[in-house]
């Protein structure tokens, strides 16, 4: 191999990689173009249809601003508030609200969406996303599972043994998916109160 | 934060490690785990590319992809980097630390397509995209994780050797099963987050 | 290796059965046994896989005069990441629930070694036609080789197969099976069994 360099090869080459890597993006930027709203739809959809399928009884959804109580609170469980919800029925009386959480189970990133009514009763609780192990941690979105927590109001617990008011009955082999769960439950249950008694229209 | 940080080093290490949970690096963990020798320079490695790796990356999508709204070029933008960034260590090496580079140096090529190495970044800006010091501990210790893996692994394999193992099995599959093993060992640590 | 002549169907054969990437030349590991855990995950994941090596080979091999030897490496990686980040894109736009069940496992197709290889190994010696075969025969023999996998661990480790349960609840699954210890063991339970096999139609000869 020769010591020398050829300028005008080295001009050459990083010509080239320059041309396929602007081909790169260009059509990256194209593709990405084509699909973003689409993505962004999808994920507006699975939010919309959890919303729906948590609160029957609720005609529209108001966002609401998450405040610094809101994720003080949400903290106190370990997980976060993504987006909070007030629940309007057709003539727009205020009937509960959804909470959005992300909590973590045996992996980060459990999102469950709970509604809870104006008694502060949860009307429901589903999943939107998580990375749990399939078979064990992935059976929390089993109906089976999510409908324990219905009408349950206050601080929801973890039992290993049997459900009864204020406990849910565990996966079995997945506590720790369960308490993610039920975290994101108990956000939404403290957030709520705050958002229906705590003086808000 | 104290707290956060010593979770972020337990997970990395132990309960999410990369090879033996999460699946990440397994081509080099298989490839080059018949010696405890070159084990330990392929983690040594994998360690200094993945701190740097952690470290570039996380800076460039905070001040380049986000501002500028181009989070589709993340793939591309960090292999791009972990590529060139192998590059330049192995010719850093080469002219200023011979000695280390004669001992590593045929493991570095290797690590571009070590996926541990991309998955690391990855996973760095999906969970911290804010912190700078997260993202580099996890990158550090998922690194030593993967090295603590590939030196088990290899201290293994070097006695597997005069085992009498079927025919059929020697070598890759019997590597396989062993990692099987460890594997449920692993699974032992999951109970220790904080 | 001897000199046959190259054809559209011996190549793709090759691909599929002669050096399938994950039972013989042991390529792409990771994704092998991190998304196994499901066939619809299996499945998902090969045929990703399969699309972005297609489409990496023939462009390749469309450029292969024109990409300069020393930085070629690189331009197959950008090449590569490119088409990977598409088809993440496209899988998110419109198989969400697979994209989300595959999650870090589609951008890591970029650095699954099989891609690599062929482009390095077949793609840049040959001409577009054979590397779309080369593409689609390696591709589908990882497609049925992560079937394989993973309908045995979704068997064994859910007791159901494509998400339909096969054998009610009075047997519990052996969950160890989908878990990590699960595929390494499974993995190497069916290449010795491979092997076995093959050495026995060898001495049968």
């Amino acid at each position: 191999m020769a010591k020398e360099i050829n300028v005008k090869e080295v001009f050459r080459i990083g010509f080239i990689l320059f041309a396929i890597t602007a081909l790169a993006a260009a059509m990256l930027a194209f593709v990405n173009a084509k699909t973003k709203p689409l993505i962004d739809e999808n994920a507006i959809i699975k939010e919309q249809n959890a919303m729906n399928s948590v609160m029957e009884s609720a005609a529209s959804f108001d966002e609401v601003e998450i405040t610094a109580d809101i994720e003080e609170t949400a903290g106190r469980f370990g997980g976060t508030v993504e987006k909070a919800y007030l629940a309007k029925d057709a003539s727009g009386n205020t009937v509960g609200a959804c909470v959005i959480t992300e909590t973590s189970g045996y992996d980060v990133g459990i999102e469950t969406v709970t509604g809870v009514d104006a008694d502060n009763k949860v009307t429901g609780v589903d999943i939107i996303a998580m990375n749990e192990t399939p078979g064990l941690g992935a059976n929390a979105q089993n109906d089976a599972f999510k409908n324990q927590y219905i009408d349950k109001t206050g601080t929801v617990e973890v039992s290993k043994t049997a459900a009864d008011d204020t406990h849910i009955q565990a996966i079995s082999g997945a506590t720790k998916t369960s308490r993610g769960v039920t975290n994101g439950v108990n956000i939404a249950l403290s957030v709520s109160e705050k958002l229906l008694n705590g003086g808000d229209k | 934060m104290a707290i956060q940080i010593v979770s972020i080093i337990l997970s990395a290490l132990l309960t999410e490690n990369f090879v033996m949970v999460k699946f990440l690096g397994i081509c080099p963990f298989l490839g080059v785990s018949k010696k405890v020798e070159t084990a330990v320079g392929m983690g040594m490695a994998v360690t200094f590319v993945m701190a740097l790796a952690s470290a570039f990356t996380w800076i460039v999508n905070r001040f380049l992809l986000i501002p500028f709204d181009l989070l589709y070029l993340q793939t591309i933008v960090f292999i791009l980097i972990i590529a060139g960034l192998v590059q330049f260590v192995e010719m850093f090496m080469k002219k200023s630390m011979p000695s280390l580079y004669s001992a590593l140096g045929i493991y570095l090529p290797l690590i571009t397509t070590n996926c541990a190495v991309l998955g690391v970044t990855l996973l760095n800006v999906q969970n911290y995209p804010d912190s700078f010091i997260y993202s580099l501990l996890y990158g550090i210790f998922a690194a030593l994780g993967f090295t603590l893996a590939i030196v088990l692994m290899a201290g293994i394999r070097e006695n597997l050797d005069e085992d009498a193992v079927p025919e059929s099995f020697r070598g890759f599959p019997i590597a396989l099963i062993t990692a099987g093993l460890m594997a449920i060992a692993f699974m032992g640590f999951s109970g220790f987050s904080i | 290796m001897p000199d046959e002549k190259k054809t559209v169907s011996s190549v793709f054969v090759n691909g599929l059965l002669k050096e399938n990437p994950t039972f013989v030349q042991l390529l792409g590991m990771c994704p092998t046994l991190a998304v196994t855990t499901s066939l619809k995950n299996g499945l998902g994941m090969g045929l990703s896989a399969t699309a972005v090596l297609i489409c990496s080979n023939i462009l390749i091999s469309l450029l292969r005069k024109l990409i300069p030897d020393k930085v070629r490496i690189a331009a197959y990686i950008v090449i590569i990441a490119a088409f990977v980040t598409m088809i993440d894109m496209s899988l998110k736009a419109f198989l969400p629930d697979l994209a989300s069940s595959l999650g870090l496992f589609i951008p890591l197709i970029v650095v699954n070694c099989i891609i690599l290889a062929r482009a390095e190994a077949f793609a840049s010696k040959n001409s577009p036609v054979l590397s779309a075969a080369d593409g689609l025969g390696m591709g589908l023999g990882f497609t049925g080789a992560l079937c394989i996998i993973s309908a045995i661990r979704e068997f064994l480790g859910a007791g159901t197969v494509w998400g339909i349960a096969l054998y009610g609840t009075h047997i519990a699954p052996a969950t160890i099976v989908i878990m990590a210890p699960g595929g390494f063991i499974v993995l190497g339970l069916l290449i010795g069994t491979i092997n076995f096999i093959a050495a026995k139609r060898k001495g049968d000869k």
